[in-house]
């Protein structure tokens, strides 16, 4: 299967298969002024001339030289745009109101460190934040879990609350 | 809206199984208010320190909330109102879209400062309520 490279400016991407071409060229990663050709051959053309023949048509059209986001070369020579996995509150918010403060407490504090850090661009941090954040909810909602079916358990078994 | 990959089975099945928990408590505190109920869970915060949490009354509260009585909730737990059923609501439509469409909604980023607001808001209410 004929396999292609795409050329903007002085960065070079790819090879695609075709489809894989048609596809990125439909999201827009891929622009009509980028330039392409099959390997091993000798001119460019643009991807506008390229794809005409062929009915391929782009869905939107960026402006030109905007990096081509989200676009995955297999060598990997170009840096992938920075993503960080945000936190969300919601679940710290309820272990700590419906389960169990400590650990609902120290969740929040976690929490709100991933989009603190992340905003300064300290990734590692963020992430090891977001960890410690989902631990610490996890673990209270299961120590929460764990202890409310153990008390139910005693109570039913001795008919009294055991903190009387 | 939603993001791109699918969760796993467990996944899923862990989201029915929680929906399926949230969901008894809801009923059961619908029907029974917490202490007619002797094996009702208590707050181990309350039991061992003899001060009340941030979550105190939220058993309670969402009993009279259930049976339509606002005033009586708010009363208890007015945190509860303001942020433990948006976030019940967050969690329960998130844990609700994984079980139905095997994948997470991709909410919008939260500001920093959320964060610490909030934290600072729980911590307040919690010391607050106890002077």
């Amino acid at each position: 299967m004929a396999q292609y490279e795409v050329r903007r400016g002085s960065e070079q991407f790819g090879p695609y298969d075709h489809e894989t071409l048609f596809n990125y060229y439909r999201e827009g990663r891929v622009v009509a002024t980028d330039e392409v050709r099959e390997v091993g051959a000798a001119h460019w053309q643009t991807m506008q001339q390229f794809s005409q023949p062929q009915g391929m048509t782009p869905q939107s059209m960026p402006p030109p030289g905007m990096p081509p986001q989200g676009m995955a070369p297999p060598t990997g020579q170009v840096a992938q745009p920075v993503h960080v996995q945000r936190m969300s509150l919601a679940g710290p918010i309820l272990v700590t109101l419906f389960c169990c403060i400590p650990f609902g407490i120290v969740s929040i504090v976690y929490a709100a460190q991933v989009n603190s850090k992340a905003s300064v661009g300290d990734v590692a941090g963020a992430e090891e934040s977001r960890g410690k954040a989902t631990m610490w909810m996890w673990l209270g909602f299961g120590l929460g879990l764990a202890g409310t079916i153990i008390y139910i358990v005693g109570v039913s078994a001795s008919g009294s609350s055991p903190f009387d | 809206m939603l993001e791109r990959e699918a969760v796993g089975v467990r996944r899923r099945v862990a989201a029915g199984l929680m929906l399926l928990f949230g969901g008894v408590v809801l009923l059961t505190l619908a029907v029974r208010h917490p202490d007619t109920v002797s094996w009702a869970p208590i707050c181990l915060w309350r039991e061992a320190t003899g001060t009340l949490c941030a979550g105190c009354g939220t058993g309670r509260g969402m009993h009279h909330l259930l049976q339509g009585d606002l005033m009586a909730a708010w009363r208890l737990n007015p945190l509860m109102l303001l942020l433990g059923i948006p976030a019940a609501a967050i969690v329960g439509l998130g844990e609700g879209v994984v079980l139905v469409a095997g994948r997470r909604i991709r909410w919008p980023a939260w500001p920093s400062w959320l964060g610490w607001t909030l934290l600072a808001v729980v911590v307040g209410w919690w010391v607050g309520r106890n002077l």
